[in-house]
């Protein structure tokens, strides 16, 4: 039997594992990535059928435990007012992302320093901006140069539109002076890099049957793998194998069929979100690991932060745009930077949602007793369809070691690989920042003529940002990888999802963390001859 | 009332008799907007699709229904008065949370609704849809705004 060794292992072909391989692929080393999906077919996405909206929330749920795949592991969330949403397949989470593309500010990078909380990052904004621009040419983005909330930064495409729900909505922020600017967003605006622009189709969170949006299996992929990369599709690592001397092997892994099987590496890197990397690492205990791999900070797994978000939305008597239009819209950030004058530090983004499909909004309706039942019922789904829009505030979450993810003693996997648990607790500066922004919602909502006005907070199924759960650091007892994404305790394995946050930010992550995939690929690069010294 | 648990099928012929009888409650007809109420042939067969994941808890919910209208009205719920039957929904909320979903999406995913609304009744893709660019001058105030970063 042949030996099955590769130079770089990657596991997890999601976005930053399909940047990274993408990066490494010009070294020429035999680079393998191991992705426990498969390869998704545009025409299966629920838009290119009738019933896209039942589609969107079974088969295309972004909540593993109702898809419930064969590809997908089970989650328990139920010590957790927030459930983890993701997607597993060759584009990982970005198959279902909505393609919002903000930067990190450069703030961000400086929590402690400026305002006393959490940690500063061993990196700043300067660090990273090359890595930006480099993934914002590789994905494709759209949006408009000189907004006022960021650095100056490029726009490689024309904003999405503005819309109808936009233009309300506008109106709204200028009436109170508040600022908004179109969101980046990682949807093609016009043709690029051989994909198709947008048209409108308005179901980017159950995948694009159009190929407009930026999800890795049509960004990076097809590049890294012409450029030499081997992508494995239904291959689901178990455990990474450690050598004798202390270093990482290579993983153990199942197959499609089941089997079990083993490849070995010089380099392993981890790609498998903030929930999978630190299942991955703490499944593999070995005699010189017995609390799990790169685990003697006792940090894997801990300081896990998700993004609570805020929901605010009101009913007006014009149309909205509905589920026509990219979700994607405008943003506002006036309420990012921390003010003394208010009772929470750090801050958040208001992001446009345009509405939702007439399914959606009679079935909310309906059960939350807004919409008639009986007699009434055709009068009042018309009053609601196509006239409902608002937006979702992303709050910015701090670390806390107790919000973690650990090994469920019961729960597994298809391939009886044990599977993640929960902790997690929003904090009391998180919640406060939370009603603040559903307050300030309410009013731009108000401001913009909106009636009946509906707010949810926490979303409980919105655990789309995993973050945070192998930090990275300088300092080996407080974090898990060094500041260029070496494991302190290896030095041949890698981490490059957003596990290693060291904090969140009041952003979508994506973008920051394929940046950092590409820094770390570049780290790699300039330190071949020295890797593991 | 015995068939509607531990039935082989998903739903049986009195579970679905059931069902119809509260999906037209649910959605009536309208002769106004000329649509069909939620016990159309089409659309119901797709709530069946839809709700049998779920079959289990509903025809408990069912079956608890039938138990209540026969101890308060000594008769089937298929034989009360409408707003005999409309009280009795009223009181059923684990059946509303179960049924609701799956009959507004039935009916609002057939193309006839839709085109009645005025909607597109056609899948999103490959069609796409129609947004208006907007008018980008709304952002002028904005432009003039100083820097909102900080620079650490
Ligand atoms: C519905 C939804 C909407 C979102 N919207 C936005 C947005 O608008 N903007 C934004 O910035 N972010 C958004 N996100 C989050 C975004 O998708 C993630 O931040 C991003 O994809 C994370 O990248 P990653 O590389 O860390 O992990 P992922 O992209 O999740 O990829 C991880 C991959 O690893 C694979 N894997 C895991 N374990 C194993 C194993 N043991 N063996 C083999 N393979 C394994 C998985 O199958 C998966 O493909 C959204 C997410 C969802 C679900």
């Amino acid at each position: 039997m042949t030996r099955d060794h590769v130079d770089v292992l990657v596991i997890g072909a999601g976005a930053s594992g399909a940047a990274v391989a993408w990066s490494l692929a010009e070294t020429k080393m035999k680079i393998v990535c191991l992705e426990q999906g498969d390869w998704v077919n545009p025409q299966d996405y629920p838009s290119a059928h009738m019933d896209w909206e039942s589609r969107w929330l079974n088969q295309f749920s972004y909540d593993p435990n109702i898809r419930a795949r064969e590809t997908d592991y089970p989650v328990n969330n139920t010590d957790s007012p927030i459930q983890v949403a993701n997607f597993n397949g060759v584009g990982g989470s970005t198959i279902l992302y909505a393609g919002h593309f903000p930067r990190f500010h450069p703030s961000d990078f400086r929590v402690k320093t400026l305002d006393g909380v959490a940690e500063d990052w061993p990196i700043d904004y300067q660090t990273l901006e090359h890595f930006y621009d480099e993934n914002d040419r590789m994905m494709g983005v759209s949006g408009l140069q000189g907004d006022p909330a960021y650095p100056p930064k490029p726009a490689l495409m024309p904003p999405v539109p503005l819309g109808k729900s936009g233009t309300i909505l506008a109106n709204g922020f200028n009436k109170l002076g508040w600022h908004w600017w179109p969101s980046d967003s990682a949807v093609a605006t016009k043709q690029y890099d051989g994909r198709d622009q947008c048209i409108n189709l308005g179901a980017c969170v159950a995948g694009c049957a159009q190929g407009a949006k930026a999800s890795t299996d049509i960004t990076y992929w097809p590049h890294a793998i012409r450029a030499g990369v081997e992508l494995r599709t239904r291959c689901r690592v178990r455990e990474i194998i450690v050598r004798k001397d202390g270093m990482a092997g290579g993983a153990i892994y199942y197959d499609k069929r089941g089997a079990e099987r083993k490849i070995t590496a010089e380099v392993v890197i981890l790609a498998c979100n903030g929930v999978g990397t630190p299942r991955l690492l703490l499944n593999s205990k070995s005699k010189l690991f017995p609390d799990g791999m790169a685990n003697s900070s006792g940090l894997v797994g801990k300081n896990l932060m998700l993004h609570p978000y805020s929901a605010i939305f009101a009913r007006f008597n014009s149309e909205t745009d509905g589920a026509r239009g990219p979700g994607n819209c405008i943003w506002s950030q006036e309420f990012y930077e921390t003010d003394s004058s208010r009772n929470f530090v750090r801050g958040f983004t208001f992001e446009i949602a345009r509405g939702m499909g007439p399914a959606l909004t009679v079935a909310r309706g309906m059960a939350e007793g807004r919409i008639a039942w009986g007699a009434n019922h055709h009068l009042s789904a018309r009053e609601a369809i196509n006239r409902i829009t608002g937006m979702v505030g992303i709050c910015e979450d701090l670390p806390d070691e107790n919000n973690q993810v650990t090994l469920d003693p019961h729960l597994k996997d298809p391939d009886g690989i044990p599977a993640p648990k929960l902790h997690y607790v929003i904090s009391e500066n998180t919640k406060r920042m939370l009603e603040f922004s559903l307050a300030r919602g309410a009013e731009i909502l108000d401001a913009a003529g909106g009636k009946d006005i509906q707010t949810i907070a926490p979303i409980p199924d919105g655990g789309w940002h995993l973050m945070g759960t192998a930090r990275m650091g300088t300092d080996k007892n407080k974090s898990v990888v060094n500041e260029w994404g070496r494991c302190h305790d290896i030095k041949n394995l890698f981490i490059v999802d957003g596990s290693i946050f060291v904090t969140s930010a009041g952003v979508n992550p994506t973008r920051t963390i394929q940046a950092l995939a590409l820094y770390i690929a570049d780290s790699i690069k300039h330190r071949l001859a020295t890797l593991f010294d | 009332m015995d068939k509607l648990v531990g039935s082989s099928l998903p739903f049986s012929q009195e579970a679905r008799s059931l069902l119809r009888s509260i999906a037209i409650l649910l959605i009536p007809k309208s002769e106004e907007h000329e649509l069909p109420g939620g016990n159309d042939d089409a659309i119901f067969a797709h709530f069946l699709e839809l709700a049998g994941p779920n079959s289990a808890n509903i025809n408990q919910c069912l079956f608890d229904l039938q138990k209540k209208s026969i101890n308060e009205y000594d008769d089937s719920f298929l034989k009360l008065q409408s707003n005999q039957q409309l009280a009795m929904l009223h009181t059923c909320s684990n059946l509303l949370e179960v049924l609701i979903p799956n009959i507004a999406f039935a009916y609002y995913q057939d193309p006839r609704i839709l085109s009645a609304l005025s909607l597109k009744d056609s899948p999103p893709f490959p069609g796409g849809n129609v947004v208006e660019e907007g008018d980008w001058s709304l952002l002028d105030p904005v432009r003039k705004r100083k820097p909102l970063y900080r620079i650490p």
